[in-house]
């Protein structure tokens, strides 16, 4: 009897403390927060940072592989109270900003502190004349190339002054030559010309763009004559060609990483690619000689790059806003990124940072970048359906990788891509 | 047996509560979503059947998906039926290592499909899998698998038959055990062959587990999208778009609750329409 008793008391106690433990928690903020599926040891570097500078907030970072986040958001967001943060890809934030998702941020900074973001990044956040999303990072694309296959074959090497940058045409050219000489000395598994992103728009729609080509109506929800207008059937027949007539590109690598691997290990001689290649290039394949041409155009075009990233957004329900923004505010600003630029090698959203890092940012490869973002960069449509745009128009580039017409395809497109749009209207 | 007559709707209850509230309801909403459109953050609107008239009529994408999830069910189901046919047959008799092989072609179905579909993921990748790198030291040149239009399809076939056949071998194995031995022996004495005894006795006698079997398999089958979702994402060029990772696009993605309850509540009625038609087919022709 005596023991059972000794037993409960010691149970109490065990209960009285626990909820003691629990309460002193309780004190501290918990955000949820759910972030792309980075490598969680970088990302946790930062979350780590946060915490020890704010010890009044736990942050329970949820990661979530880039191909399952927008679905993951579109299942919480329309009814939950978390997460309380989440990141957001730049162009979509049109599309959460319509829906209601996203609390509006414009009375957390100043002018001052908007003036150190490009202000493309600024523009892609914004929605209706209020600013949505932060920008965490921004982005470009040029073209990549390997030195040793140039110079194996004796092939002049692209240049690296803007003005003189290839034509597309001078692109395809130079792939067929260089895979044909290479062929002919034994290399049989080289191709000529590799696109990184090889259905995104994002990668895509500058070709388009490079020949005049609207992608979208002025107000945002008509593609009917954009996407199937001749200049950009003209481009994507070109991209066709890549594939199906030239034969310079391999069908089916829709994986970034596995383009970066072909090129890495020299099974390409040339790449175009976003700026991130730079870091991730050096680390994985130290012994690879590349350099980095201007971005290509049309002849009887103008030079157009993509731009923008991940912006970060606060969830419009979120109970706990100030925290929340504290959190934005932190991972948005100068030192997070330019750690997270370090740690990943994202360009940043910030001129502040590029500042900071002249030993960095003061090469020939990263001029050819930052040259592009500040004079030939567009950023991507702003449309509150960009997550049905941008899926659709995903699905015909891969159709017509594959050999499908291009006219034909982008017709289908834009039927389906205007059904999608009919609820915004 | 009863003294009651509700005492047996008593005991059936808590199981037609629960198939109301997860099965039927959900089937009603779909039905009913598939009749509105829903503007972003306004209330939904009736349209009749346009979203149905949308998808016969306008949407390319949608038969081809149609013709894509007919197709992988034309050709993994029958498999299905003939392949978990054969291992039964070929495990039904008593040695000291059956039983091994027994447990060795069910494990497959113990495993979460998910879990399959990442793992055959890896072993038919083009570029690093390993089948590819056994088929090169074999002297083969390698295969494209999931990466091709022409080859993710039957690529997604046999991992769906990998993973599965083994569950349906037991249900034939089941059905063979039920068979009276007198029958054979019978059959022994008016001296029929091994061949024989299988066409004409066993194959009719398990016509109840086949129907069971295949009825099972088409409606499991219809739904996949697991390994769509893991492997192929419906690509390459729309060869392995099944119309439920269509439907989850739709309403997930595209925001399109109307085109996607639509898309389900046709291939409900494939499915019921085919089971039914099989289940007819199959038809117990002999009690025992």
């Amino acid at each position: 009897m005596k023991k059972k008793g000794n037993t409960f008391l010691m149970l109490l106690v065990l209960m009285v403390f626990c909820t003691v433990i629990g309460s002193a928690s309780a004190s501290a903020v918990e955000l949820e927060v759910v972030w792309m599926g980075w490598p969680r040891d970088r990302v946790i570097t930062l979350i780590e940072q946060f915490e020890t500078e704010n010890p009044d907030i736990k942050v329970d970072i949820q990661l979530i592989p880039f191909s399952q986040l927008f679905s993951t958001l579109e299942v919480r967001l329309p009814t939950g109270t978390t997460p309380d943060v989440y990141i957001v890809d730049g162009p979509v934030t049109a599309s959460y900003a319509a829906r209601g998702y996203l609390l509006p941020l414009d009375e957390f900074y100043s002018d001052q502190e908007l003036a150190e973001w490009f202000p493309s990044s600024i523009e892609s956040g914004s929605y209706d004349g209020k600013l949505y999303s932060i920008p965490y990072a921004t982005s470009s694309a040029a073209l990549y190339y390997n030195k040793e296959l140039f110079d194996k074959v004796g092939y002049p090497l692209p240049p690296s002054d803007p003005d003189e940058r290839w034509t597309w045409e001078d692109v395809a050219t130079a792939a067929v030559e260089i895979q044909k000489a290479l062929h002919d000395m034994g290399d049989t598994d080289v191709w000529g010309l590799l696109i990184e992103q090889i259905d995104r728009p994002y990668q895509l729609l500058p070709l388009a763009q490079s020949l005049g080509a609207e992608v979208i109506g002025s107000n945002g929800l008509e593609v009917d004559g954009c996407i199937n207008s001749p200049t950009f059937v003209e481009a994507a027949t070109f991209y066709w060609r890549l594939f199906n007539e030239l034969k310079v590109s391999p069908q089916g690598v829709d994986d970034s990483a596995v383009a970066r691997e072909y090129f890495g290990t020299g099974k390409a001689a040339m790449m175009l690619g976003a700026e991130w290649n730079l870091v991730r290039l050096s680390k994985s394949f130290p012994e690879l000689q590349f350099g980095v041409s201007p971005h290509p155009y049309f002849e009887n075009g103008v030079p157009v790059t993509p731009t923008g990233s991940w912006h970060v957004g606060v969830n419009s329900r979120t109970e706990h806003t100030e925290a929340a923004v504290r959190f934005v505010k932190y991972m948005t600003g100068f030192d997070a990124s330019l750690l997270w630029h370090q740690l990943h090698g994202h360009s940043p959203a910030r001129m502040d940072v590029y500042k900071a890092l002249p030993e960095v940012f003061d090469t020939d490869e990263w001029g050819v970048f930052l040259y592009e973002m500040e004079h030939t960069a567009k950023t991507r449509p702003a449309t509150p359906g960009y997550l049905e745009y941008e899926l659709i128009l995903r699905e015909t580039f891969n159709e017509i990788h594959y050999g499908a017409d291009p006219q034909e395809a982008l017709n289908n497109a834009v039927r389906r891509i205007q059904r999608e749009f009919r609820k915004y209207r | 047996m009863f003294k009651e007559k509700s005492t047996p709707l008593l005991f059936l209850a808590p199981a037609i509560v629960l198939l109301v509230i997860f099965k039927l309801f959900p089937i009603g909403v779909a039905l009913w979503e598939s009749f509105r459109f829903t503007p972003i953050s306004q209330e939904s609107i009736f349209v009749g059947l346009e979203n149905y008239e949308f998808l016969f009529r306008d949407d390319p994408v949608f038969w081809n998906s149609l013709l894509v999830t007919l197709k992988y069910n034309l050709i993994i189901n029958p498999l299905n039926v003939v392949v978990a046919l054969a291992l039964a047959l070929l495990l039904n008799r008593s040695r000291p290592y059956v039983p091994f092989f027994r447990s060795l072609y069910f494990l497959p179905s113990a495993i979460s499909y998910t879990v399959v579909a990442v793992v055959w993921g890896v072993m038919l990748d083009p570029y690093y899998g390993l089948v590819n790198s056994l088929l090169a030291k074999l002297g083969f040149s390698a295969q494209p698998f999931f990466s091709s239009p022409s080859q993710s399809l039957g690529s997604l076939v046999f991992v769906g038959l990998w993973r599965s056949v083994g569950y349906w071998m037991m249900f034939y194995l089941a059905g063979l055990q039920n068979i009276p031995k007198t029958v054979y022996e019978a059959a022994d004495i008016d001296g029929a062959s091994k061949w024989q005894q299988i066409w004409k006795i066993t194959l009719p006698l398990l016509s109840r587990t086949t129907a069971f079997v295949l009825v099972s398999s088409i409606s499991f089958n219809f739904l996949t999208f697991a390994p769509v979702f893991i492997l192929t994402k419906g690509g390459p060029r729309g060869a392995t778009n099944v119309l439920m990772y269509e439907s989850y696009k739709s309403a997930f993605v595209n925001i399109d609750m109307g085109r996607a309850t639509a898309i389900s509540s046709i291939l409900l009625v494939i499915i019921i329409a085919i089971s039914f038609i099989s289940l007819r087919l199959n038809k117990a022709e002999y009690e025992y």
